[in-house]
């Protein structure tokens, strides 16, 4: 997941060609190649039966180095996590810096693969992690993501990227668990949380496009 | 007219033989057999099976060939079909780790993890920990903590999970254990048969290419295994290939150099009559002393009382037109005893060496040569037709027959041979002897290197570094366990092990687990706590319901002992590592990445009471150092009483000194030629050393007796020549082979031959060649 973040913030990051009826998912892949460093504002909703309501939070994501992406979280707490091929490190205020191996972790470190191919708007590699749909109705365009690993999409679910024109705007996780987590990227992406408070709203406005 | 009723009873006495042997023979495989009694505390455990340890049984497993997701699908399947067989301990893959915590285990986390040592279940600790969950959820790896977190909200179970994970684990790539490349997927099992039992590992490793034959669904899937017992297996299997096919070699080269020499097939049938019989009548006694055969007396025995060939064939050759072979055998006795005497009573050394392998073979031997003596002197001739040759009639043989008798005395010869080839055994550059086991086994560079790849990708346990705790009770090598934690954490802090296994890891002392048990809240404190640390979080009401359940099961939970995990995935894991004696248990720690083994000499050296530090090699070198002094004091006391049985028997002083000074000058060559090419001696050179000694011995008593009379010379001659041809061509096919033990005696055995026999005619005739004088 922190990857399709990445993923996320290099489609943001990155001045889309508008989208004309013949650009195909290979010019949309090959467009993502992309130099550090670079960064964007993201906030973020997750919805879970453990809790009454969803959590949510605010913060900045960057490319800081090649690999590597660090996920800043401002609000409602601090909390800084590196995310790099091998590892996750994460320094939450108040607590003990924790080092997290991602080696027994495959359904994100099979994404970190294939985010490197994605890097290098390597189509026949990422398409060796995931089905990649590509959807577009007017100026929105969808990209569904389903991983090809059975435990991984097991976990996983669905990935589904949703953007107007040149504007990514939505990430969707949908584990087959019921829960839901929403990360909307733009300085007013708090502002849309806050107006569509329950998951179903969300999802519809993220499909509105 | 009783030759052929004769000759059909000796087949029968050896077909009962045969039969008897069949019967009572138990070969066993044991290298025990082969090492000298335990000294140290390190010894013993060593030869208490002990020291082979749980990394000599285990394989490291890779299947490649195929898709990522196929090798993982055949990794599971593999797991599964070889879970309940017998011959594995334990068979992994990565997803047994995960599943080790079943269900029914699950309430154990709070009597086997330590992660609650430090702090209660009270509602303050409780609310830091719901808060760091609800950040927790929100992070990426949110989905994947949140079926856990309303069971286990202080992530006991993963704290646990985490500290029974080795310090290296292997990527997972679709749930299983994968290497760097992705390319490989990994596996470790473990055998139940020992490491060095080639056999039973044989066994294992053919259950595993059947288990994989039954599940394949993708024909391209390869298994390579490595490990200490694939390697003994293979060792063993070359072994076998290549004994057999130089066997083969040897038997149709002995028959074509009899038939040449002979020219008769019933000679050649009725001459190997003592040979086959000495086998059965070694083997038969053998087993009735000792009831057990290792395969190694096997092996070198047969090497050894290959000599009795050479009985027969000096009757053969000795043979005179109007001499009946009885007659013939009469007149030989005198010599062939005085040879298969002495170099029987210069066995007899090795029957009390101390070493029960030695003993076999001593016994094997002597019993073997004694009756091939007895049969060509009493029963052999009995057979025998009367002769149509005789040797001596050969123009050829006189021509050479003179030649001998006209060489020089070249006693100065003698004595700067021995000068230089005392010199080149002392000062050749390079080890004298040679001390690893290892070096006799030879594996392919292309396989070690495989197991070097797979050991590190698994890190999987050192084979050469153990610490054994000793206590006992099972319980108490626990509680030693744990209280080594601290020290051996510090171990691997400080970068002398990359990680290390113990049984304290898996399993706490029953009297841990019954503190953490006493501590556990009762469901209505833990709800109230929970009440209170979840005032103002966004958790649903009843949230962690599941979590008062697993505590209240906890505190009802009898502690687990090493009896009641055996049937677990725990006890998996535990088995190896806990060993129980006849009157005590035994723990042993393994180490992987070991980067100083000094170090982690020290640190277990100084662990205390009831602690040892187990280097495998350094203990197994000791023990063949030793061993090789036992066998050099049996040899000095064989050679003293070689010495006495022909001196007894040829009573003036310079016969002794033609007979058994060529013999010592041959065997100082042998020494000269093995250390000025470099070759560190083992065991089985000073095996091979006693075997060209006794044939040594032989040739010059044969030659020393035989140059009394010209046409007794050429009969000599011709017998000689055959007995050392065909000896020859045995050990010189046995010196090609390509395994170090077949190779090390072949060359020993055939330099042996060569200058025992050129020796012998050189110094073994009485001077003034006394022959010219009949």
């Amino acid at each position: 997941m922190p990857t399709m973040r990445r993923l996320m913030l290099l489609v943001l990051l990155t001045p889309l060609p508008a989208l004309s009826a013949d650009a195909d998912l290979d010019g949309l892949l090959q467009s993502f190649a992309r130099p550090a460093p670079a960064t964007v504002a993201f906030s973020e909703a997750r919805y879970s039966r453990l809790l009454t309501q969803a959590l949510t939070v605010r913060g900045e994501m960057s490319v800081p180095a090649a690999e590597t992406l660090e996920r800043r979280i401002d609000s409602p707490y601090r909390e800084t996590m590196t995310i790099t091929a091998a590892q996750v490190r994460i320094d939450r205020e108040g607590e003990k810096v924790r080092v997290l191996p991602l080696q027994r972790a495959p359904e994100l470190r099979g994404l970190l693969q294939a985010f490197g191919a994605l890097l290098a708007g390597d189509r026949a590699t990422m398409e060796k992690y995931f089905s990649i749909e590509l959807q577009r109705d007017g100026m929105a365009w969808t990209l569904t993501l389903r991983p090809l690993e059975q435990r991984v999409a097991q976990k996983l679910g669905l990935l589904i990227m949703s953007g107007r024109g040149a504007e990514p705007r939505c990430l969707v996780m949908r584990p087959p668990d019921g829960s839901a987590d929403f990360t909307v990227f733009g300085a007013d992406g708090a502002r849309v949380l806050a107006q569509h408070a329950t998951r179903e709203t969300l999802l519809a406005w993220c499909q509105s496009g | 007219m009783y030759r052929r009723p004769l000759f059909w009873i000796w087949c029968a006495l050896v077909a009962a033989l045969a039969f008897y042997v069949q019967n009572h023979l138990i070969i066993g495989a044991d290298l025990r057999l082969f090492l000298p009694a335990p000294v140290t505390r390190g010894e013993q455990l060593l030869l208490e099976e002990v020291g082979q340890g749980p990394a000599s049984r285990v394989l490291l497993l890779a299947l490649s060939g195929a898709k990522p997701a196929v090798l993982a699908a055949h990794s599971s399947a593999l797991t599964s079909a070889l879970r309940a067989d017998p011959q594995f301990r334990v068979v992994t893959n990565g997803e047994s780790l995960d599943q080790a915590i079943t269900d029914d285990l699950l309430p154990y986390r709070y009597l086997l993890s330590s992660s609650l040592d430090g702090q209660s279940l009270d509602a303050a600790p409780l609310r830091a920990q719901l808060n760091a969950r609800l950040r927790d959820l929100s992070s990426p790896a949110g989905s994947i903590i949140e079926p856990w977190v309303a069971r286990d909200p202080t992530l006991a179970a993963l704290a646990l999970l985490t500290s029974w994970q080795g310090a290296i684990t292997p990527q997972t790539v679709e749930g299983v254990w994968f290497n760097r490349g992705g390319d490989t997927a990994l596996l470790i099992a473990e055998t139940t048969a020992q490491g060095f039992d080639p056999e039973g590992q044989q066994q294992a490793i053919d259950r595993l290419q059947s288990a994989l034959q039954s599940v394949r669904t993708d024909a391209a899937v390869s298994l390579t295994v490595t490990g200490t017992g694939a390697f003994a297996a293979l060792v063993k299997d070359r072994a076998q290939g290549e004994a057999t096919l130089i066997g083969s070699i040897d038997g149709i080269a002995m028959l074509l150099l009899l038939w040449i020499a002979y020219r008769s097939i019933t000679s050649i049938i009725q001459g190997s009559l003592p040979l086959v019989t000495a086998g059965f009548v070694g083997l038969a006694v053998v087993s009735a002393w000792f009831g057990t055969v290792h395969g190694i007396t096997l092996a070198f025995g047969f090497t050894l009382i290959g000599v009795a060939q050479d009985y027969p064939i000096h009757l053969l050759s000795h043979q005179r037109r109007g001499v009946s072979a009885l007659q013939s055998a009469r007149a030989l006795w005198p010599t062939l005893a005085t040879g298969v005497a002495s170099t029987c009573i210069a066995y007899l050394a090795f029957l009390f060496s101390g070493v029960a392998g030695l003993a076999q073979l001593a016994c094997f031997t002597i019993a073997g040569l004694g009756v091939a003596a007895l049969c060509t002197r009493f029963v052999l001739p009995r057979l025998m037709e009367a002769p149509r040759i005789d040797h001596a009639d050969s123009q050829r043989l006189g021509r050479v027959a003179d030649a001998v008798l006209r060489l020089p005395h070249l006693h100065w010869l003698g004595l700067a041979l021995a000068t230089a080839a005392l010199a080149i055994t002392v000062w050749a550059p390079g080890p004298f002897w040679q001390n690893s086991l290892s070096s006799l086994t030879p594996i392919p560079p292309a396989l070690l290197q495989r197991d070097d790849e797979l050991r590190q990708e698994l890190g999987a346990a050192n084979a050469r570094y153990l610490g054994v705790i000793e206590a006992p009770t099972a319980d108490a090598v626990l509680a030693r366990s744990a209280q080594l934690q601290g020290m051996l954490t510090d171990l691997q802090a400080r970068g002398v092990v990359a990680g290390f296994v113990d049984p304290g890891r898996y399993l706490p002392p029953v009297a841990t687990q019954l503190e953490r048990r006493a501590r556990l809240p009762d469901a209505d404190t833990l709800r109230a706590s929970l009440r209170v640390a979840t005032r103002g979080l966004p958790f649903a009401a009843g949230a962690f319901e599941p979590f008062v359940a697993d505590v209240q099961r906890a505190r009802e939970l009898p502690p687990l002992t090493a009896e009641t995990v055996a049937s677990t995935p725990i006890g998996a894991a535990i088995g190896g590592l806990l060993v129980q004696q006849r009157d005590h248990w035994l723990g042993l720690i393994t180490f992987n990445g070991v980067n100083d083994g000094a170090a982690l000499a020290t640190a277990l050296a100084d662990a205390g009471e009831g602690v040892t530090f187990l280097d495998l090699k350094d203990a197994s070198e000791q023990l063949v150092i030793r061993e090789r002094q036992r066998i050099l004091v049996s040899l000095a006391l064989a050679a003293v009483l070689l010495v006495i049985v022909v001196a007894v028997t040829l009573r003036q002083g310079r016969r002794i000194a033609r007979v058994l000074l060529p013999m010592a000058l041959a065997t100082l060559l042998i020494l000269a030629v093995l250390r000025g090419a470099g070759v560190a001696l083992n065991l089985f050179h000073l095996i091979a050393l006693v075997l060209a000694a006794g044939l040594g011995l032989d040739y010059a008593l044969f030659f020393e007796h035989a140059t009394r009379d010209s046409r007794d010379l050429r009969r000599t001659l011709h017998a000689l020549l055959v007995c050392s041809a065909s000896t020859l061509v045995v050990f010189a096919v046995l010196a090609a082979s390509s395994l170090p033990v077949l190779q090390g005696i072949g060359v020993t055995v055939t330099l042996g031959v060569v200058f025992n026999f050129l020796l012998a005619l050189l110094f073994a005739r009485p001077p003034g060649g006394t022959a010219a004088k009949h």
